[in-house]
C-alpha cells in the first residue's frame, strides 16, 4: 500500500519546488492562526513571528547569493598555503595531505604545512610519510612536530607565521578537498575587501549511520542557506575549520589578539575558526562562501562525539556571537537586523520552550499542539528544500535531523552559557 | 552587495511573485480563518461552488468587488425597474453534507441558489423589506428574503461562500439563550460567529426566542408535551397552570429578553422575530387565547414577525397592506429539502404576481393552491375541487393575484353535485373577501371581513342550471365598491355597497354541500380581465 502510494507519488514528478512553497504557506498560515489564538502575549507572539520569518528570510536571502562570476581573472593565481593542523589524526593525515597535494594548481605556487600538535599517536610518522610522497610530484610540504600539546589555535597560527604565502587555506586533518577545490577559492581574492572564504564542506561520511545521515543535510542546509544568507552582505560569521580560505596578511595583522584570546578570565580555547572570522569581520573585512570549493569531511559518527562537538560549537557560538554584538551594527543594515536576530531566537528559545512544553501543557493543561506542529513544518520545509536542491532520497532524515538539533538547541544552550568558562578541549 | 547584477531582476521578479502569491494565500486564509476548527470536508463544496460561480461570472464578481460603493438604500436606484408588489420569504435552517430529509443538502441549497440567481430573484434585507412594507420605498420585482433559523453553524459557513459568490444577503434567526449565553457550542453560532457575521454586511442577525424555543414544555399535570410560546406552561412546584397574567409576564419577557440580548451584542437594531416552529398561537394545546396575547406582546417589540406558510395560508408571497388582524405578520416558505433549483423555481413563480389579462385553460399548475380541507385535481385542462368522504367541500385560491383590485372574471365550470359553488375575488385571507355564492336556487354577495360574513345582496330564483356534466358560464365583476355576479353571461345580482376595506385582493373558488362527501365542482377555463 505504501510502497505504491510512493511510486504513485514518484509517478506524478511533482516538483519538490512547489511542495516546498506549499510548506512555506502552511508555515505562514499557521503563524497567522497562532497570533490570533495567542490571548494577547505579544512576546511569545513575537518570538513565534520572527522566528519563522527568520528562517524563511535565510532561503530568500540565499537564493540572492550568487558568488559574481564576471571578474573573475583566469591568470589571477595567486601563491598559496596550506594549514593542517592534526593531532592524533594517524588515521586520515596521509590522505587529507596527498588530496591537497593532487590539486590542480601551479606545483611552484602552493605548499603544505602540517603541525603535529603533540600526538600520541602515528600522525608524526604519516605526516612524514605523505611528505615523501609528495616531494615526488615536486610539492613542498613543511611537517613541523610539537612534542606537547599545544592546542589548535597556536598549530594555525604556526602556520601563518611558517608560510610567505598570499593565501592560507586551512583544512582540518580529517577533510578531504577536491582537485579544483583551491582555484574556487583563490580566485574571489581578487577583491581586495575580502579576507575569508568558507568553503563548502560536506559530510565525507554520510552514509555511515543515522546521526552522520542528519549531520549531512544538516550541514548541507547550514552551508546553502545560512551561510549564503550572511555570504550576500559579505558577513559570514564562521569560515569553519575543516575548509577556509584566508588571506594570510590580513591575518597577521590580528594574530596576536585572536592567539591570546581571552573570555571570562579565561584563554579561549574552542571555536578558533569562529574566533578567527570574528575578528576579521570586526577590521570590517568581507568573509564570503564559495559554493564550489569543496571539502569533505568527517562527522562524529557516536552520539557521545557528536554531543561534545554540539556542545563547543554552542559555547564558541555564544561567546562569538556576544562579541559580535558590539560591531555587527556597522556593516549591512539587513545583515546586522538578521544577525542580531539570528542571535536573540536561539538565546529565547530555551524559555519559548519550556513555556510551550513544560508551562502550559502542566499548569495550563493545554497541549503545545501548535509549537510542535510548527517546529515539525519548519524541519519539513528544510527537507523539501534538501531534497529540492540535490534530488538525495535522505532528505527525510533532515526532518529528524532538525528536529534533533532543535530539541539539542533548546537544552544545550543554557548548559553551554552556564560552561562558557570550561576551556577543556572535549574531543580534539 | 555580492548580487549578480545579471540575473538580479528575475530572481526579484521571481521571489516578488512568489511573495505575492503567498500574501494573496495568507490573505485568504486570514479571510476564512473562522473556518479553522469548524470545517467539514462538505463546506467544500460552498467553496468550490462559490468559485466556479465567480470564474464563470466575472461581472458579477465586479458588482460585488464595487458593492462597497453603495449605501443601504441606495440599491434600487435604478430608475427602469418594477417594482414588487410582494415579497417571498425563503425559510431554511442549515445544510447539511448528507441528506437528512429534513434539512437541505449543499448540492441541493447551491442549486436553488444558482437558480434564483439565474432567474433574477435578488435577495433584499429584513430593513429593506420593512421599509417596503411600511410603504416608504419600493424595491424591484423579484426581490426575496432569505432567513435561516435557528443559528446554526451549518447555516453559516457552507452559506457564506455562496452568498458571497452571488451578492446576496440573509437573515439568521438565533435562539439567544443558546448563541449568546452559553458555553461555546459546536452546534450553535456563538457571539463571536454572529459579531463576524454582522460585520462581514450580507447577515442580519435577528430573534428566534430567548428560551420559549422549546417543543418539550410541560403543558399539563400529566406530562403532556407542547410548544412553550403558545401553551400555559405545568408549573410542577405549584401543582397547576400558569395563569394568563404568568403567561403574558413570560412571553413578554421572552420576546424583549431575545432582542436586548442580540442588541446589546451585535449593536444594531432587531426589527423581528420568528416564532419558533412557526407557531404564534395556533398550534396551541391548552390556550386559545394564545394567539391575541403573542400578538398583542409581540408587535410592540417587533415590527416584523415571521411565521411559516401553513396550509390554510392560500399566498406564499407577502402583500404591503394586509388586514389589521395580521399586522406584522411575515409568512414564509419553507424550503424542502427535496425540492431542485427547477423546483424552488415553479413554487416561487407560482406566487409571482399575475397580470390582467389572465387565462387560465388548466394544462398545467399556474399557482392554485387548495385549502387542503378537500379534494382537490389539477390534469387534463380541468381543476377540480370537491370534498373529501368526511368534509363538506373545498376551496382553491390562485397564487399571485392578492395585489387584484378591479377585475372581471368569466368562467368555463361543470357542477356535478354539491350545494353550492362559489367564486371568491378580493382574497386577502380566509377572514377578509367577497364571493359569488351560487346554489340551484339562489345567489349571493356576500362579503367577510374580519372573519364575520354578511350577505350583502342576493336573488333567489330557480335558476336554469345545466345537468350535471354540461359545461356553463359564472362570472364576477368587481370595481371600486360595486360587485356583480354573473351565470351565463348575464348579471344576476350586483351591490355598490362593498364594504371599503376590501378593496383588494386575488381570486378563488369554492365547493360546499352540507353533506359529508358530496360536493364537486370543475372549472374548466378561466379568464380574467381588468375593469376600468
Amino acid at each position: 500500500m505504501l510502497r505504491k502510494t510512493l511510486q504513485w507519488w514518484r509517478g506524478q514528478h511533482v516538483n519538490s519546488w512547489i511542495i516546498f512553497f506549499v510548506l512555506i504557506y502552511f508555515v505562514l498560515a499557521l503563524k497567522v492562526f497562532t497570533m490570533e489564538e495567542l490571548d494577547g502575549n505579544w512576546f511569545f507572539g513575537m518570538y513565534s513571528v520572527l522566528v519563522s520569518l527568520y528562517l524563511l528570510s535565510r532561503f530568500v536571502l540565499s537564493y540572492f547569493y550568487e558568488p559574481p562570476t564576471i571578474k573573475f581573472d583566469e591568470g589571477y593565481e595567486p601563491t598559496v598555503s596550506f594549514g593542517v593542523p592534526a593531532k592524533n589524526e594517524g588515521e586520515n593525515i596521509r590522505e587529507t595531505i596527498l588530496r591537497i597535494a593532487r590539486s590542480d594548481y601551479p606545483k611552484d605556487k602552493f605548499d603544505i604545512i602540517a603541525v603535529n600538535d603533540g600526538s600520541d599517536d602515528n600522525t608524526l610518522q604519516e605526516m612524514r610519510a605523505a611528505k615523501r610522497i609528495a616531494a615526488k610530484e615536486g610539492i613542498e610540504v613543511k611537517v613541523i612536530d610539537w612534542k606537547k600539546n599545544k592546542g589548535k589555535r597556536y598549530g594555525m597560527a604556526e602556520c601563518v607565521i611558517q608560510s610567505d604565502r598570499d593565501i592560507i587555506i586551512f583544512i582540518d586533518s580529517d577533510s578531504f578537498v577536491e582537485k579544483d577545490t583551491t582555484r574556487q577559492f583563490v580566485k574571489y581574492f581578487i577583491d581586495g575587501r575580502i579576507a575569508a572564504v568558507a568553503g563548502h564542506a560536506y559530510v565525507a561520511n554520510a552514509e555511515q549511520n543515522i546521526l552522520t545521515k542528519m549531520q549531512a543535510i544538516r550541514y548541507y542546509i547550514s552551508f546553502t542557506v545560512n551561510k549564503a544568507a550572511e555570504a550576500l552582505f559579505g558577513s559570514v560569521t564562521c569560515c569553519s575549520g575543516c575548509c577556509s580560505a584566508y588571506r594570510r596578511v590580513y591575518i597577521t595583522r590580528i594574530l596576536d589578539p585572536w592567539l591570546h584570546q581571552r573570555f571570562l578570565g579565561v584563554e579561549c580555547t574552542y571555536g578558533d575558526d569562529r574566533s578567527l572570522t570574528n575578528f576579521l569581520l570586526y577590521k570590517g573585512y568581507n568573509c564570503i562562501f564559495a559554493p564550489d570549493a569543496i571539502a569533505h569531511t568527517f562527522v562524529p559518527d557516536t552520539l557521545n562525539k557528536f554531543l561534545k562537538q554540539q556542545l563547543r560549537w554552542k559555547k564558541s557560538w555564544v561567546r562569538e556571537s556576544l562579541l559580535a554584538c558590539t560591531f555587527m551594527w556597522k556593516r549591512n543594515p539587513i545583515m546586522s537586523v538578521s544577525f542580531y536576530l539570528g542571535v536573540a531566537l536561539p538565546l529565547l528559545s530555551p524559555i519559548v520552550a519550556a513555556r510551550a512544553l513544560l508551562w502550559m501543557p502542566l499548569i495550563r493543561g493545554r497541549t503545545p499542539l501548535f509549537y510542535i506542529f510548527g517546529l515539525g513544518l519548519m524541519m519539513l520545509v528544510s527537507g523539501i528544500y534538501y531534497y529540492a536542491r540535490t534530488g538525495d532520497r535522505k532528505w527525510f532524515y533532515g526532518v529528524f535531523s532538525s528536529t534533533f538539533y532543535a530539541i539539542l538547541l533548546v537544552w544545550q544552550l543554557p548548559y553551554a552559557i552556564l560552561n562558557l568558562r570550561d576551556s577543556r578541549w572535549g574531543t580534539r | 552587495m555580492f548580487i549578480d547584477k545579471e540575473s538580479i531582476a528575475k530572481k526579484l521578479f521571481f521571489t516578488g511573485t512568489v511573495f505575492l502569491v503567498l500574501l494573496v494565500g495568507i490573505f485568504i486564509f486570514y479571510s476564512n480563518l473562522r473556518l479553522v476548527g469548524n470545517f467539514k470536508p462538505y463546506y467544500a463544496k460552498s467553496y468550490f461552488a462559490s468559485f466556479t460561480y465567480r470564474v464563470a461570472n466575472p461581472y458579477s464578481n465586479l458588482a460585488g468587488l464595487f458593492s462597497f460603493f453603495r449605501s443601504p438604500g441606495e440599491v434600487y436606484q435604478k430608475t427602469d425597474f418594477k417594482t414588487a408588489v410582494s415579497i417571498p420569504v425563503l425559510t431554511y435552517h442549515g445544510a447539511v453534507g448528507s441528506a437528512d430529509g429534513v434539512n437541505v443538502e449543499i448540492d441541493t441549497f447551491i442549486d436553488q441558489m444558482k437558480a434564483l440567481k439565474r432567474s433574477g430573484w435578488q435577495t433584499i434585507t429584513i430593513d429593506e423589506y420593512y421599509k417596503w412594507y411600511k410603504g416608504e420605498t419600493s424595491v424591484p420585482e423579484k426581490s426575496f428574503l432569505l432567513t435561516f433559523d435557528d443559528g446554526r453553524k451549518d447555516g453559516y459557513y457552507p452559506v457564506e461562500p455562496i452568498l458571497n459568490a452571488l451578492d446576496y444577503n440573509a437573515a439568521v434567526f438565533v435562539i439567544t439563550k443558546y448563541s449568546f449565553l452559553e458555553e461555546k457550542s459546536t452546534y450553535y453560532l456563538t457571539q463571536e460567529e454572529l459579531l463576524e457575521m454582522q460585520e462581514s454586511g450580507h447577515w442580519e442577525i435577528q430573534s428566534h426566542a430567548y428560551e420559549v424555543h422549546d417543543d418539550l414544555a410541560k403543558i399539563s399535570a400529566e406530562g403532556d408535551l407542547g410548544h412553550a410560546l403558545s401553551n400555559l406552561l405545568w408549573l410542577e412546584d405549584e401543582g397547576r397552570l400558569e395563569t394568563e397574567e404568568e403567561f403574558r409576564a413570560r412571553i413578554f419577557r421572552d420576546f424583549s429578553e431575545s432582542k436586548r440580548v442580540i442588541e446589546e451584542a451585535i449593536g444594531r437594531e432587531v426589527l423581528s422575530f420568528a416564532f419558533p416552529f412557526g407557531d404564534f398561537g395556533e398550534g396551541t394545546v391548552n390556550f386559545p387565547k394564545a394567539k391575541e396575547i403573542i400578538l398583542e406582546t409581540g408587535r410592540p417589540i417587533y415590527p416584523l414577525m415571521f411565521h411559516q406558510q401553513k396550509s390554510g395560508d392560500l399566498y406564499t408571497f407577502n402583500y404591503q397592506n394586509g388586514p389589521e388582524s395580521e399586522a406584522g405578520l411575515v409568512r414564509r416558505i419553507s424550503v424542502e429539502a427535496n425540492w431542485s433549483g427547477e423546483d424552488l423555481l415553479k413554487i416561487l413563480g407560482q406566487g409571482v404576481p399575475k397580470n390582467f389579462p389572465y387565462s387560465d385553460n388548466f394544462s398545467e399548475n399556474r399557482g392554485w393552491l387548495s385549502s387542503g380541507w378537500g379534494e382537490y385535481n389539477l390534469k387534463e385542462n380541468e381543476l377540480y375541487l370537491g370534498a373529501s368522504p368526511t368534509g363538506t367541500g373545498n376551496v382553491v385560491i390562485l397564487n399571485g393575484t392578492g395585489h387584484w383590485k378591479d377585475y372581471d372574471l368569466d368562467a368555463s365550470v361543470t357542477w356535478p353535485r354539491g350545494r353550492n359553488i362559489y367564486i371568491w375575488g378580493r382574497y386577502v385571507n380566509d377572514r377578509n373577501y367577497i364571493a359569488c355564492n351560487f346554489a340551484k336556487n339562489l345567489i349571493h354577495i356576500e362579503q367577510i371581513h374580519d372573519g364575520s360574513l354578511n350577505v350583502i345582496k342576493g336573488t333567489e330564483d330557480k335558476f336554469n342550471f345545466p345537468a350535471s356534466g354540461e359545461e356553463f358560464e359564472i362570472g364576477m365583476r368587481i370595481s371600486g365598491r360595486h360587485a356583480e355576479c354573473l351565470l351565463n353571461g348575464q348579471v344576476v345580482v350586483e351591490t355598490d355597497f362593498l364594504n371599503p376595506e376590501l378593496d383588494h385582493g386575488g381570486i378563488g373558488f369554492k365547493s360546499w354541500d352540507p353533506q359529508l362527501g358530496v360536493s364537486q365542482f370543475i372549472i374548466k377555463s378561466l379568464d380574467v380581465s381588468e375593469v376600468n
